[in-house]
């Protein structure tokens, strides 16, 4: 076999196996086939024999049983378990019993929901088939002339179509925002489709997270609502990735009791799962060698042994880097060997990018291609991730951690063929979380911690649908909102009768605006104040997207570069008033990093706990941050190339959070530990003259204490760190220098240690944390402050949910407290660098200190053994 | 402890847009005391109906508001077979005024006027939301009143009005009362009859211009409707609302007159000379769709005949248009010897497609090549003339004007061997 001959190729080859940090062999499961039920509609049971499906696995059946018995459902069961047929047997078992009955499918996206109707379409016309020629007795009295019409609603459906589609479709596929904009509003001229329906389905329930989950959950609540109406009561089935809590995630969605199937009984291949950590070129700065340049080197072995594999990339733009340089090494070394196979004519078919911004036209030829085997190597951006059908590779290559556990096994189970072997390597960047696999590969293949949050309560996103929800159906009185009480809903209720958008007749209150409040109300944010992104060429400029108001300031300010679909933008303007940022494509080798003054103060606490080294909190804050300024980072090196001067006015944003304080106890420990180096020999050869030159300037006295020097001499200490400096001339300057007795130096050191390991701590929690919360980095803020005013001036680091009024990830966190802490811990104890890096504690620190022993310190002080 | 204001307004809500709500003048302008009209009972409560007779012979402008033409050839137009047959009294005039104009069902209509012919008389009933939560009996009162009604008049009814009125029905778990009925859309007919003549065919504005009279300033535009009602709803002050009532009882009486208007042009009876000539090609393309082609022959050759005097011309685009209708009609009949005649003239002003017509003609019925070679060539010379070309050729772009260009010179090709052919 090619691929066991590649494997101990690697095995033998120091180059690589010596980067080979983790290697998991998953052996290969003999699935749990069971009979199809006897008591299946006939159609059906024929119908799958039709497409040579003779058995179940073990899951199915349990979820066709379980459905049968009227339970809502969630599976997650994992990649290529055939999760589809658990609920498309139960569905068209339902609706070949019962002529009458319709089925909503949800996908979350329109592209998705096109490419599961076609799946669906084969199951459905061999049923048809199995229609026409019916050879069994009905037992049931079906009608065979009632065919199952299966119909995609979304925006791409003719007006002239619709009508059509409302009365006839049995089977609806749609997607969140056609529910929330062209269904659920127009309900009315869906009576029939509402009295008759009876299944929902949601498929990928794990990518209604955050805010797009708290909104669907919204939605749901809308259309649960519509549906009561009409006298229907609806079941639900969803499907998962396999995450820490699919049975919580599902209740929240759906407000009602659901059954998990979680025990995967389809037969699974041996996989063989690598982590990869690129080697250090740079042990004081922790640098490694880039994830890119040796995914290509691994590659070139893929195509040599003839493994179809699929490169997954975070970006579009390295999609095109990687698929350029491929083609051009493989066409050098087609030169010095001969493959059979291969000629370099035909390298451009092998191998293909496939990103979002390629021709409808152009991604089906390479799908196709996947699937005959004619293409061996894809690059991809996530865009394969779901859904699409291209077949099984044999490897796959995952250049960085995709964000989120869920999506790295999506992305691992694009490799697997039936009962074949396969290969996925995860090629770690210096990214905190792909260095934290690397010593904590066990989250990746035990239980997930991974938590899908939402919060359908949140303020903003409530008030949003109260409004959609009012103009469907006006509330009544004694009514609630899901399970939002009616008595919390009636301030919301009373709130926009006060505002002229209700009015309260009878015992209803009725919508009262010349609107179409869906409209305005985007599933994918909270803020509806948003600013319009142009991009300038030339003379005429297009709009290429938007982003909140809230983020704008730090995403979008003046010369900042903002990422978009892979491409980069120099932002020349952020015009406030009018709400529009013009940028300008560029392709800089750098990014920028706002700097920000932050002021966190309190509005309400919720819950306070004391533990190991402090206390845990979490409650309400106000976060005022302002961007003064920018850095310039170089993308691969992540070295500082310079910094900039912004000038924007403060925003506020009202959100909860969770924060850690430091109680005087563990500062006093910290203090005291003997952590700082205070070598004169480092400060160079210029050092003896300038500390001479600095203590006859302050006339040998303590420029704290004021004590004159005795006969030991006093200390010189550098006011602005001598690390921070790229020469000792510019740190041994006198401007720089300060005499101290050695009690006040000690105090002004430990200051700075306590500060440098808080920011630590504060970069390593705020980059472990989204692992727990299964968030973008983004969605969190993080903050130190050493004299904060959360604590009564103690030391505190402070993780908050970026979306105003909170999404649920800090409330989490702090019930995560320790998971967190403990992890957190680990990884900079165990990290390879000598003081700090980008895996650990940050590249340089906020003070130009990296801060590594201090964040010890202090996590050494906050982590306690799990019990 | 905050109020939800006070948090959802620091969250970044846009609050208090709304100015002070006026102190409640209930009794005093309450829409009783403004109207004159009367609570009437239903199975759901009370509601407000403000009831307006007409005698029949009532004018609005020139025309009377009783139906005097026979309905044929709308029956035939419209496919609604059953209403030639139909007493005045099973015809029923709706217009509604609503909350917005987006639909959906948050959109209600808190005004909505019916009329009907009843006896000597011509009865309009406007009835009344004075809380939106009497919609029941509101739909239940409408239901009532179309309980004899076998057709519907509207403007514009067919994509507004009635599907906010079933959704209305919908939502209250009534049977709704148009099933079964035929509907005729005012709407659709005038923008059949006048797209080339008036330009805004909104109601108020045909009433001026086919009927010669003009509402009172107590009228008000459609757009300030929705605001008029919700400031009812805070304040109680019904009198703002008069102007509203006027504006529904106007839409409902125009419809009458509009009708009459109409069928009397669609009517075997209908004299020639008093009408617009391009409303005569409107008329005539209405009597081609439903094959009475004698008198579109008819009223197109009028139309198109110089002799016949109008009040103002037809402009060359409406006469080249309704002079390709014509031709076809012969063309179709095989009534060459005028076709031809059509057809040459249309040539003189410089078309493409009767030339087409033309070698078509000579080619395949005269097996006269030489004749069609010259029409062709005709037709490409036009072609390299014409720098703009004209808006009935149906070639606009470049790329038409190359398909067009290919087209004749292949045709062209192929006379030219065949006239070789039969040497």
């Amino acid at each position: 076999m090619n691929l066991e001959n590649l494997l101990n190729n690697w095995r033998l080859d120091n180059n690589i196996e010596e980067n080979i940090a983790i290697w998991k062999i998953l052996p290969a499961v003999d699935g749990n086939p069971v009979p199809i039920p006897e008591d299946i509609h006939p159609n059906l049971h024929m119908a799958l024999n039709e497409l040579g499906i003779q058995f179940l696995y073990s899951h199915q059946l349990q979820a066709f049983k379980l459905a049968r018995e009227g339970h809502n459902l969630v599976i997650a069961t994992g990649t290529a378990s055939g999760k589809s047929l658990c609920y498309n047997l139960p569905v068209l078992d339902r609706l070949l019993h019962n002529s009458q009955e319709r089925a909503l499918y949800i996908f979350p996206t329109k592209a998705l929901a096109q490419d599961q109707a076609a799946n669906l379409k084969y199951l459905i016309d061999s049923l048809q088939t199995c229609n026409i020629s019916n050879k069994y007795p009905n037992p049931q009295n079906v009608n065979p002339l009632n065919p199952i019409e299966i119909q995609t609603y979304d925006g791409d459906t003719p007006t002239s179509k619709r009508s059509a589609i409302r009365n006839m479709s049995r089977l609806l596929i749609s997607n969140p925002e056609m529910v929330h904009l062209g269904i659920l509003p127009h309900h009315t001229l869906w009576e029939s489709f509402f009295r008759n329906l009876h299944f929902i389905i949601i498929d990928e329930m794990h990518i209604y997270r955050g805010v797009f989950g708290s909104h669907f959950s919204n939605v749901l609540r809308r259309l649960k609502r519509i549906a009561s109406f009409y006298g229907t009561h609806v079941q639900f089935i969803l499907t998962s990735a396999t995450i820490a809590n699919p049975e919580e995630l599902a209740y929240h969605l759906i407000e009602d009791d659901v059954k998990l199937i979680e025990n995967n009984g389809a037969d699974r291949g041996a996989k063989n799962f690598l982590i990869y950590n690129p080697p250090v070129i740079n042990h004081e700065l922790g640098l490694r060698r880039s994830a890119i340049s040796e995914t290509i080197r691994l590659t070139e072995d893929l195509i040599l042994f003839e493994l179809q594999t699929i490169i997954f990339c975070r970006s579009r733009r390295a999609v095109e880097f990687l698929l350029n340089v491929l083609r051009e090494r493989m066409l050098g070394a087609l030169q010095e060997i001969s493959l059979p196979e291969i000629e370099s004519e035909n390298l451009y078919e092998i191998i293909r990018g496939y990103r979002s911004g390629y021709l409808p036209k152009q991604r089906r030829k390479i799908e196709k291609g996947l699937r005959t085997g004619e293409v061996r190597v894809v690059i991809s951006t996530n865009a394969l991730e779901l859904g699409i059908d291209i077949g099984r590779m044999e490897a796959a290559v995952l250049i960085g951690y995709p964000g989120t556990i869920a999506s790295t096994w999506q992305q691992s189970g694009r490799a697997g063929r039936g009962r074949n072997a396969s290969l996925t390597i995860l090629v770690a960047t210096s990214d905190p979380l792909d260095q934290f696999f690397v010593t904590h590969p066990d989250y990746l293949f035990d239980r997930s911690p991974e938590h899908g949050l939402i919060d359908p309560d949140n303020p903003l996103i409530l008030l949003d649908h109260i409004r959609c929800a009012s103009f469907e159906l006006p509330f009544m009185d004694a009514q609630g909102f899901g399970s939002f009480s009616n008595q919390e809903l009636r301030k919301y209720l009373e709130f926009l009768e006060q505002e002229g958008i209700l009015h309260k007749s009878g015992p209803h209150f009725f919508w009262m605006a010349d609107q179409y409040p869906a409209q305005k109300v985007s599933l994918r944010s909270t803020s509806s104040e948003r600013v319009i992104l142009q991009s300038r060429q030339g003379d005429s400029s297009i709009t290429i997207g938007e982003v909140d108001l809230n983020s704008a300031y730090w995403m979008i300010h003046p010369n900042a570069i903002y990422l978009h679909e892979g491409r980069s933008y120099l932002v020349e303007e952020l015009n406030l008033d009018h709400k529009i940022a013009t940028m300008k494509e560029t392709s800089t080798d750098y990014y920028t990093e706002p700097r920000r003054e932050t002021n966190i103060q309190l509005m309400e606490l919720f819950a306070q706990t004391i533990v190991k080294g402090g206390m845990k909190t979490f409650g309400e804050i106000l976060v005022t941050s302002q961007v003064t300024g920018f850095q310039k980072i170089q993308w691969f090196t992540q070295e500082q190339l310079g910094f900039g001067e912004v000038s924007l006015p403060p925003s506020e944003l009202i959100t909860k959070g969770y924060w850690i304080e430091l109680n005087n106890q563990t500062i006093s420990k910290i203090r005291h530990q003997n952590l700082w180096r205070n070598d004169p020999q480092e400060y160079g050869p210029n050092w003896k003259i300038m500390r001479n030159q600095a203590r006859a300037r302050d006339g040998y006295i303590c420029q704290v204490c004021g004590i004159k020097e005795k006969e030991k001499e006093h200390d010189v200490h550098h006011k602005t760190p001598f690390r921070i400096y790229k020469s000792f001339e510019q740190a041994n300057v006198l401007e720089n220098l300060i005499t101290l007795c050695p009690t006040c130096h000690r105090k002004a050191e430990s200051v700075v240690r306590v500060r440098s390991g808080l920011s630590g701590l504060a970069y390593i929690t705020g980059h472990l944390a989204p692992f727990f919360v299964m968030c973008d980095y983004h969605d969190l803020g993080v903050h130190s402050d050493p004299h904060s005013s959360l604590a009564e001036g103690n030391p505190v680091v402070i993780i908050y949910d970026q979306v105003p009024a909170g999404i649920g990830l800090s409330a989490r966190l702090y019930e995560l407290h320790y998971d967190l802490i403990n992890n957190a811990y680990e990884q900079v104890r165990d990290c390879v660098c000598q003081d700090g890096c980008p895996s650990c504690v940050g590249l340089g620190g906020e003070y130009g200190l990296g801060g590594k022993s201090e964040t010890i310190a202090i996590l050494k002080e906050l982590t306690r053994s799990q019990e | 402890m905050t109020s939800l204001t006070d948090k959802l307004r620091a969250l970044g809500v846009q609050t208090g847009a709304k100015e002070i709500i006026k102190p409640k003048t209930r009794n005093q302008f309450s829409i009783d005391k403004v109207l004159n009209g009367k609570f009437v009972e239903t199975p759901y409560g009370e509601i407000f109906v403000v009831e307006n007779i007409f005698p029949i012979e009532y004018r609005l402008g020139h025309l009377p508001i009783k139906l005097t033409s026979d309905m044929d050839i709308l029956s035939s137009w419209t496919g609604l077979n059953n209403l030639k047959l139909l007493s005045p009294e099973s015809f029923v005039f709706i217009d509604t005024e609503t909350t917005g104009l987006s639909g959906g069902t948050g959109t209600y209509a808190f005004l909505i006027g019916i009329g009907q012919y009843i006896a000597k008389e011509f009865r309009i009933m406007q009835v009344f939301l004075s809380e939106p939560f009497e919609e029941p009996a509101q739909l239940s009162v409408v239901d009532q009143y179309l309980s004899n009604a076998h057709a519907i008049v509207s403007f514009n009814g067919k994509a507004f009005d009635l599907p906010l009125l079933i959704s209305r029905y919908t939502l209250h778990n009534q049977y709704h009362p148009f099933q079964n009925m035929a509907h005729i859309d005012l709407l659709h007919l005038a923008r059949r009859l006048w797209r080339d003549r008036i330009q805004n065919r909104m109601l108020s504005n045909l009433e001026y211009q086919i009927l010669g009279t003009s509402r009172t300033e107590e009228d008000i535009p459609g757009w300030m409707v929705p605001s008029i009602y919700f400031d009812f709803l805070r304040d109680s002050d019904a009198r703002p609302l008069k102007r509203v009532f006027y504006h529904n009882l106007m839409d409902v009486l125009s419809l009458t007159a509009l009708l009459n208007y109409i069928s009397g042009m669609l009517s075997k009876s209908m004299r020639i000379k008093e009408f617009h000539k391009s409303d005569l090609i409107a008329i005539a393309g209405i009597l081609e769709d439903i094959g009475d082609l004698e008198s579109a022959i008819h009223l197109y050759n009028h139309a198109l005949n110089p002799a016949n005097h109008s009040d103002s011309l037809l402009d060359t685009h409406t006469i080249l248009k309704a002079t390709d209708r014509l031709a076809r009609i012969y063309k179709h009949e095989q009534n060459y010897l005028n076709a031809i005649e059509l057809w040459k003239q249309a040539a003189n002003l410089l078309q493409i497609s009767p030339c087409v017509e033309l070698a078509k003609y000579y080619e395949h019925q005269q097996k006269d090549f030489s004749e069609a070679i010259y029409w062709t060539r005709f037709a490409l010379e036009i072609l390299d003339k014409k720098m703009k070309p004209s808006e009935t050729d149906s070639f606009t772009s470049r790329f038409d004007r190359d398909l067009c260009r290919q087209d004749l010179e292949h045709r062209l090709e192929r006379l030219s061997r065949k006239a070789l052919k039969n040497l």
